[in-house]
């Protein structure tokens, strides 16, 4: 301090004698710790003029016109500063830079701005991924940036040709069983589709939130896993550029631009942004070279998105905001008999959005209308192994979303933030595959209408130190709609016909409570306790779809009841010291009414000759899932951080009870995609020539079959990201996913891609 | 100021000429698009060959009598023929003779077909498209009214299992003599039945075409029909007779009748005594036979009595 202090004072009486020349003297300080940065890049953005702070984290610009100046300070780790320096003629001005740290940091969390939960305060545990952190760590996709999150695992056994990205969290391994909203609102589609990750274009992401546990109590229906929001940037500089290319293995290549401008004074006007991206390559072959046959060929990737946002901000946090937003992919499954693009998924979106926002320091109120509609074509081209007949069949689904979300909060008193909202939601699916090597059509439709009320109270006890956080939701569901039929039955098809049917309306009601409290001993130290609680409805798939899947041939189950689940957890967030932030969590979950797949005793001859099980989803006893999860972040140096996660899950069938036909009894088998322990860590260190970010993990052996005698073997992946920025805007970067070219099997013997380089030129102005 | 009327009225005309052709030859140009679209778009062609030898046109033929059609079909200019569909129609009754998935610009198939016990069927021949576009021709056949039920022979066979030293497995229809598998080698081409008992692949006791998927450690060794050059192809379909049914079986007419043609299989798995399939061989022989005896085991056999054209 008394540094800091001296090195201030001989900076003034340096303004005041050197009154000859025009010069901008300046200071870098950490703004929590009052250190000062040595090392800290400064840019004069008007003639491109950079330096950087010296030992006593002082920079200095000589010789300067009479003018207005822009200085950017950024160090790795802080936010990148931005400061106005008016300069007179002969005078020097001094100025001085409270830089602040980018940590993964308890206090300064904002979740989901649609329901109003201030981080700092909320019981429970919560994970951001700034903005900074993605570009840091060697992600291809927004999912890869997940790998830092304890009790979260993100999974692409093909990469980016992967057609979804699956994430499990707390040992729950559905898709569906994970809420993602996009801003604040549903981006996951009604029906649980798992496509979400493709369609996200990483350079808008602005930060991705993730709650991890059951919020049915905020969130409503599929809220049983966690929560994942992911928030894009918003305009606020006159005009912004960022364009990017790159190339990689597999002769991956691709760009991005986006552009954001906001135009307006005193936090008023009006801002825009328009992003588009591309990327194809012609992939790799997933079959193993020892079994491979002439139609096994490489699995494809061609996709492309493009959004825009308009908005108008009334004031500050109080916009008005449309948003649209269209996605494109493509991808090949490796596979080719006869067409040129052989056997794919193809998926089109359209994603809208029209929000309000207004939040005062009493009161919230957050008003968001979405319409998502998704044209998913799946082209499928095989051949019998045993009889040789030939199959090439077009399934076109359309699935639709709507809705509007509302909730309002206001301060009551001095210890009372209450909120209360309303969502209401509406969803379709039609479905049909045409055979074009027969005259089979099926049809499968199905809607379902969601409306959800709910009330939450934060009491601030003690100055703030003793937080309760109770809320309660109500839902209703509605199936309806429900169809599935057969039209012009050949050998194809004739197996299913019997199953054919008109399903009748289903209603489902759900109260879904939580209760929390969070002790906060110091900005350093606080413990947290919650119960909470999540539900599912069925999807229209498993309630009314009946074919084949890799398990057996399924039969439509419409008397499925929604999963339940309850989960009670304790959470510390410590800081012993500045540069060790330790955030363990143990939770215990009890899951009821859960659908699994089971085995009816039948069997039955499809399409030919293979005989296949016939099964059916049903909801069986119980479901027990014990966690615990630990984060360490080591601010080891300025500009070095170590962060590692342990995850430890063991999610267990506790009883199996369906009745007297079932055929296996699976009390006692773990559930299958859920490693038991899983850990990560990475290794950055930034600095003025390369900035360095290495990764590892560790994913221990999962179950791959329900009776648990198939597994996949554990396994250790690292990966590395290289990353220098020129002039402070133009950014070289080299990633390397799986550096040591481990090529995995998955549960379908497939290969995974190998090690993957990708060299990225960027842009940004 | 006269000028400028005039001027102005010059542009306002060149305006409305200009106006004029280009929607009249934007009218042009969609009506020559959406003509030249829908020639390229016309869906397949199909015709049938009308070679000597072939059926291609009304005809009359006895019951049981074997005649050979060949189909020959063409895309329409833009997207691959994919199902090629042969139809029977008799008395109302509609059945698909052959239904199969293709993806060629240009498709020949030929076919043995044989008349059945019915006065009059009707044969339909379809080639469908990727878009759904198709093209059909047809015929009738007339049975003769001077044709008689061809007669059938019986055979009272026993064939072991692929581990039995003391009875063949591979049968021979047309001797009726079955043979073990190095003699099965020899006379492979005579051979249309063979019989296994194969427990871990759910196929248990299992009579089987030569040309049948099988697992590879059934029949072992060179002489194993894996590496035989003319495997037979036999099908088989399991029908609903009664014994009394069988029993009563003079002629081939049951024998005609109760074959399905598109549901037939190359092999009949887990029989049990009682079970009667009828089945038709490489050599367009229709049959019927049904399981007096079977033990189940690799050593086993089973006992069937079969009904076969002569």
């Amino acid at each position: 301090m008394i540094q800091k202090s001296i090195l201030t004072l001989l900076l003034f009486f340096a303004a005041c004698f050197a009154y000859s020349q025009s010069n901008i003297n300046g200071i870098v300080i950490d703004d929590q710790s009052g250190n000062l940065m040595p090392g800290t890049s400064v840019v004069l953005l008007e003639n491109k003029f950079t330096t950087s702070t010296n030992a006593d984290g002082v920079f200095v610009f000589k010789n300067l016109p009479e003018g207005k100046y822009h200085i950017c300070l950024s160090y790795v780790g802080y936010k990148t500063d931005t400061m106005v320096v008016s300069l007179g003629r002969k005078f020097d001005r001094y100025v001085e830079s409270r830089m602040q740290a980018i940590v993964v940091d308890i206090s300064t969390v904002t979740i989901s701005a649609s329901r109003s939960m201030k981080g700092d305060k909320v019981p429970a545990s919560i994970d951001v991924v700034t903005k900074q952190r993605i570009q840091q760590l060697p992600a291809i996709t927004v999912d890869d940036a997940l790998l830092l999150i304890p009790g979260l695992n993100a999974s692409r056994s093909y990469g980016i040709f992967n057609k979804t990205g699956d994430i499990s969290i707390r040992g729950l391994n559905r898709n569906i069983q994970t809420l993602i909203l996009l801003d604040g609102i549903p981006y996951s589609l009604f029906d649980g589709s798992a496509n979400i990750w493709n369609k996200v274009n990483m350079d808008e992401v602005d930060n991705v939130e993730v709650l991890k546990g059951a919020n049915s109590s905020l969130y409503g229906a599929n809220a049983m896993a966690g929560v994942i929001n992911i928030n894009t940037q918003k305009p606020q500089k006159p005009l912004e550029i960022k364009a990017r290319v790159f190339y990689g293995t597999y002769n991956t290549q691709g760009g991005a631009v986006n552009f954001r401008g906001f135009q307006g004074k005193n936090n008023k006007g009006f801002y825009w942004a328009a992003n588009g991206f591309y990327r194809k390559s012609p992939g790799y072959n997933m079959m193993p070279d020892s079994i491979r046959a002439s139609t096994d060929v490489k699995a494809y990737v061609m996709e492309y998105t493009a959004g825009m946002k308009a908005g108008y901000q009334f004031a500050k946090d109080n916009t008005l905001e449309g948003v649209y937003q269209f996605s494109y992919d493509k991808r090949g499954s490796g596979s080719k008999y006869y067409e040129s693009d052989g056997s794919f998924n193809q998926y089109q979106s359209h994603f809208a959005r029209l929000s309000y926002n207004r939040i005062t320091k009493k009161s919230e109120i957050h008003v968001n209308g979405f319409f998502k509609k998704d044209y998913d074509l799946k082209q499928n081209e095989s051949v019998k192994k045993q009889s040789g007949l030939y199959t090439f069949v077009d399934s076109y689904t359309e699935t639709q979303d709507a809705g509007l979300w509302f909730s309002f909060s206001t301060r009551i008193g001095s210890h009372n933030y209450l909120t209360a909202g309303a969502d209401f939601k509406t969803g379709a699916t039609f479905s049909d595959d045409i055979y074009h090597t027969s005259i089979d059509t099926i049809k499968n439709d199905g809607k379902m209408n969601f409306a959800g009320a709910f009330v939450q109270d934060q009491l601030s006890l003690l100055h703030d130190k003793l937080i309760i956080l109770g809320s309660l939701r109500y839902d209703w569901v509605r199936f309806y709609g429900g169809v599935f039929q057969i039209y012009s039955p050949t050998l194809a098809t004739a197996y299913m016909a019997n199953y054919a049917n008109d399903f009748t309306e289903k209603n489902w009601f759900a109260l879904s409570p939580k209760l929390g409290a969070k002790y906060i001993f110091n900005p350093n130290y606080n413990i947290y306790a919650l119960y909470s609680s999540g539900f599912r409805p069925s999807n229209v798939s498993d309630m009314s779809r009946t074919g084949d899947v890799s398990k057996g041939f399924k039969l439509a189950n419409p008397d499925l009841k929604p999963e339940r689940i309850q989960t009670f957890e304790v959470g510390a967030g410590l800081r012993p010291w500045k540069w060790l932030l330790f955030q363990p969590c143990v939770y215990y979950s009890i899951g009821s009414d859960f659908q699994y797949f089971v085995a009816t005793g039948d069997s039955v001859y499809t399409s030919g000759s293979t005989m296949k099980p016939v099964i059916k989803r049903q909801n069986v006893g119980r479901v027990d899932i014990l966690g615990f999860e630990s984060k360490f972040v080591f601010n080891i140096h300025k500009n070095i951080s170590l962060t590692a996660c342990y995850t430890y899950t063991s999610s267990k069938i506790g009883s199996f009870v369906v009745d007297s036909n079932t055929t296996k009894d699976l009390t006692g088998k773990y559930l299958i995609d859920v490693p038991k322990n899983v850990f990560a860590a990475a290794f950055m260190w930034e600095n003025r020539y390369v900035n360095v970010c290495l990764t590892g993990k560790f994913n221990d052996k999962e179950w791959i079959d329900d009776e648990n005698t198939l597994y996949l073997d554990s396994y250790f992946n690292f990966d590395a990201k290289l990353q220098h920025t020129f002039y402070n805007k133009i950014g070289c970067a080299l990633t390397v996913q799986n550096i040591f070219n481990k090529r995995l099997l998955d549960s379908k013997g497939l290969l995974s891609p190998g090690r993957i380089i990708m060299f990225e030129l960027s842009f940004q102005w | 100021m006269k000028s400028l009327i005039k001027n102005h009225i010059y542009r306002y005309a060149g305006l409305r000429i200009t106006f004029q052709t280009v929607f009249v030859s934007f009218i042009v140009f969609l009506l020559m698009f959406y003509s030249c679209k829908r020639s390229e778009t016309s869906g397949p062609s199909i015709y049938l060959t009308t070679d000597s030898g072939y059926v291609f046109k009304d005809t009359v033929l006895g019951s049981g009598d074997a005649f050979k059609v060949q189909l020959n079909a063409d895309f329409g200019g833009d997207v691959n023929i994919t199902n090629v569909i042969i139809r029977n129609e008799h008395d109302g009754i509609v059945t698909n003779y052959f239904d199969t998935g293709v993806n060629n610009s240009s498709i020949k198939i030929s076919k043995l077909l044989t008349k059945s016990v019915y006065d009059k069927e009707v044969w339909t021949f379809i080639a469908i498209d990727k878009n759904g576009g198709n093209a059909s021709v047809s015929f009738t056949v007339t049975k003769d009214p001077s044709s008689v039920y061809g007669n059938i022979r019986h055979l009272n066979t026993t064939m072991g299992a692929q581990s039995s030293t003391l009875i063949g497995s591979f049968m021979s229809l047309n001797t009726g003599v079955t043979y073990f598998q190095d003699s099965a080698f020899v006379h492979q081409d005579s051979i249309e039945m063979l019989y296994y008992y194969d427990a871990g692949n759910g196929e248990a006791n299992t009579i089987a075409s030569p040309n049948a998927n099988m697992g590879t450690t059934i029949y072992t060794g060179t002489s194993g029909p894996l590496n035989w050059t003319l495997r037979n192809e036999t099908r088989y379909y399991k029908t609903t007779l009664t014994l009394a049914d069988f029993n009563a079986c003079d002629n081939d007419s049951l024998l005609l009748v109760s074959y399905s043609e598109i549901n037939a299989k190359r092999k009949a798995k887990n029989l049990v005594v009682g079970d009667i399939y009828s089945f038709k061989t490489a050599h367009n022989k229709y049959g019927l036979f049904y399981i007096q005896d079977v033990i189940g085991l690799e050593t086993g056999s089973v006992n069937a009595i079969i009904l076969i054209q002569q």
